[in-house]
């Protein structure tokens, strides 16, 4: 029965599109399921376009985006719910939006946040199984038809283009946030965000043409979410789009120890071998000594470890001994954050160097509890007070631009020590 | 009770089939979805984990069958402390493993989505850096020091506000 439910749910959200592709593959693409069980689906006769069963999973979608009938249906009989239509989910204006110069392309669309939403309560999607396979298989058509490589477009409306969503393409195909540049202008179709990318029929694409887009060819990356830098801010859509005909950097090398990569072989992995998400995992269960020693060790260790998220959760975890509830926590960290458009780390520093996020100017605190100003007291000994004086004539509250805050707070604060 | 349950087969990467009853398999995000939205006769080829070699796979199912009746996990990230030292011995001796198949294991958690597992291999890992300074943690891990002089004095220049933050008493 919650089967039932999480489908007709995932079906009434459901507005997804994708041209040229075969049948089976829309349908998994759909729905979500395994292709080889999608293909099942099929053959049992499940499956009807425009109201006439097709039991071949390999017929082909022929109809692109820009001339998809706008009645044209597909409809699927699941085995534990009622039968379905899904109608073009593009009007024209959205089709004439799709038609691009770089032939062949697949898009890839959906415009309902009801269904992005959907997906993404689900941490390893099968959506994303869906475009990666579909994309393969397109390009391995195009290949066998045309010639040794294919171009794909990844169509997404910008509104409903979730962070979470990009990373999950992205590191499906073997991206890493450091692969994606900020080129929002160049990626913008009239209000789609798009993704380039390449598929290539030899595994090593670096001899191929002019393209210097994403080769889908390559290694595929069993692992989620990519975010390197993450913000209580709004998602930063535009620093995850791959510029279209730009430059790609290449993914993190692999680290000394794990050796070269081999095509089939499956070499001794390593801790630089780790995604960046996996290795913020890591890192987050240390200390903030044990991070910045860690940081010391190597570049990548070091570029983690300055990572916003976890020094947000850091912040967090520190500054939530000052304040008494999450709301009021949350309330000051967006308060924090916004009026000082610090880093986490900027701000963690700085909440430690003075004792208190409460003695932060902005920080809001101070006005919602009382317990902090008790945390303060105790911290604002003559020790404390001596030990910050060393570091900022060191320097260390300057680097990170902090130092004319607290400074005023602590005369401001000594005033009111005497009065 | 626990012979009725159903199997599922799961296919590992080098094509070995393990049949896990499917209360174990639930233990995975990513397979109860599948679960879920199949429906059974769809299921009887095994679901084939593409990531996910017979060895890892097993050392997975190991755990998932220790941990069969663990409360889920919580969501709330803000609810996690930072205590790595609360792992039971069990899991500990769990992960005496290499390093590579450790951080196989976190990978394959992470694919499967078994936040218990990959929590555990994350922390076991963090353990594995905890108190060493950045030269034994290159050592302990093999990494190669990228750093130019000019750059490691930085990285210590910048980490020096902890160790005087840390001396004046929290």
């Amino acid at each position: 029965m919650a089967a039932s439910s999480s489908m007709e749910a995932r079906w009434r959200a459901n507005k997804l599109c994708m041209s040229g592709m075969t049948l089976h593959w829309f349908v998994t693409a759909l729905w979500g399921g395994r292709a080889d069980l999608v293909k099942a689906l099929v053959t049992s006769g499940r499956v009807a376009v425009d109201g006439e069963v097709v039991t071949d999973p390999e017929a082909r979608l022929v109809y692109g985006i820009e001339d998809w009938p706008e009645k044209r249906t597909v409809t699927i009989k699941f085995p534990s719910c009622e039968p379905q239509d899904v109608p073009c989910p593009f009007s024209a204006s959205d089709r004439a939006a799709f038609v691009c110069p770089t032939r062949p392309y697949v898009s890839v669309g959906t415009r309902d946040d009801d269904f992005l939403a959907e997906v993404l309560t689900t941490a390893h999607h099968p959506y994303v199984l869906a475009v990666e396979a579909a994309l393969r298989e397109l390009g391995a058509a195009w290949i066998a038809g045309t010639g040794a490589r294919s171009l794909f477009r990844m169509f997404t409306p910008k509104s409903s283009f979730h962070r979470k969503i990009v990373h999950c393409l992205a590191s499906r195909f073997g991206m890493t946030s450091t692969t994606l540049e900020d080129q929002a202008d160049d990626n913008d179709e009239q209000g789609y965000w798009c993704l380039d990318f390449c598929y290539c029929c030899y595994g090593n694409a670096t001899h191929d043409f002019e393209w210097e887009g994403w080769h889908v060819t390559r290694s595929v990356i069993p692992v989620k979410v990519t975010v390197a830098s993450y913000s209580d801010d709004p998602p930063s859509v535009s620093g995850l789009l791959l510029r279209r005909g730009g430059g790609v950097r290449p993914s993190r090398p692999r680290s000394p120890s794990s050796g070269e990569v081999s095509d089939g072989g499956s070499s001794a992995l390593s801790l630089l071998d780790m995604p960046d998400e996996l290795l913020l995992a890591i890192l987050g269960w240390l200390d903030v000594p044990d991070l910045l020693r860690a940081s010391g060790a190597c570049r990548v260790l070091r570029r983690i470890a300055a990572d916003n998220t976890l020094w947000f959760d850091l912040f967090k975890f520190y500054v939530a001994r000052d304040v008494d509830s999450a709301d009021v926590l949350l309330a000051a960290c967006k308060a924090f954050h916004t009026q000082r458009s610090h880093t986490w780390r900027g701000l963690y520093i700085e909440a430690k160097m003075s004792g208190s996020v409460a003695r932060l100017p902005g920080s809001g605190v101070a006005r919602v509890t009382s317990r902090s100003e008790r945390v303060w007291a105790a911290a604002s000994s003559k020790k404390r007070r001596a030990a910050m004086e060393a570091a900022a004539a060191r320097g260390v509250y300057r680097r990170y631009g902090v130092a004319s805050g607290i400074h005023e707070e602590r005369e401001a604060d000594e005033h009111g020590d005497a009065g | 009770m626990s012979g009725d349950h159903d199997m599922v087969k799961l296919i590992s990467s080098d094509g070995h089939t393990i049949e896990v009853p499917e209360d174990i398999v639930r233990k995975s995000q990513t397979l109860q979805n599948t679960l879920d939205d199949l429906a059974k006769d769809q299921l009887e080829n095994g679901i084939p984990l593409a990531n996910v070699t017979h060895a890892i796979l097993t050392k997975v199912v190991e755990w998932c069958t220790h941990h069969k009746d663990d409360p889920p996990p919580p969501e709330d990230d803000d609810a996690r402390t930072r205590r790595t030292d609360d792992i039971t011995p069990w899991d500990a001796d769990f992960c005496k493993v290499e390093q590579t198949v450790l951080f196989e294991l976190i990978l394959a958690a992470n694919y499967l989505d078994i936040k218990g597992l990959l929590d555990l291999c994350c922390k076991t890992v963090a353990n594995m850096i905890k108190g060493k300074s950045p030269e034994q943690i290159r050592q302990t891990f093999n990494i190669k020091n990228d750093f130019t002089p000019e750059e490691e004095e930085q990285v210590r220049k910048e980490n020096e506000w902890c160790e005087e933050a840390g001396s004046t008493g929290k």
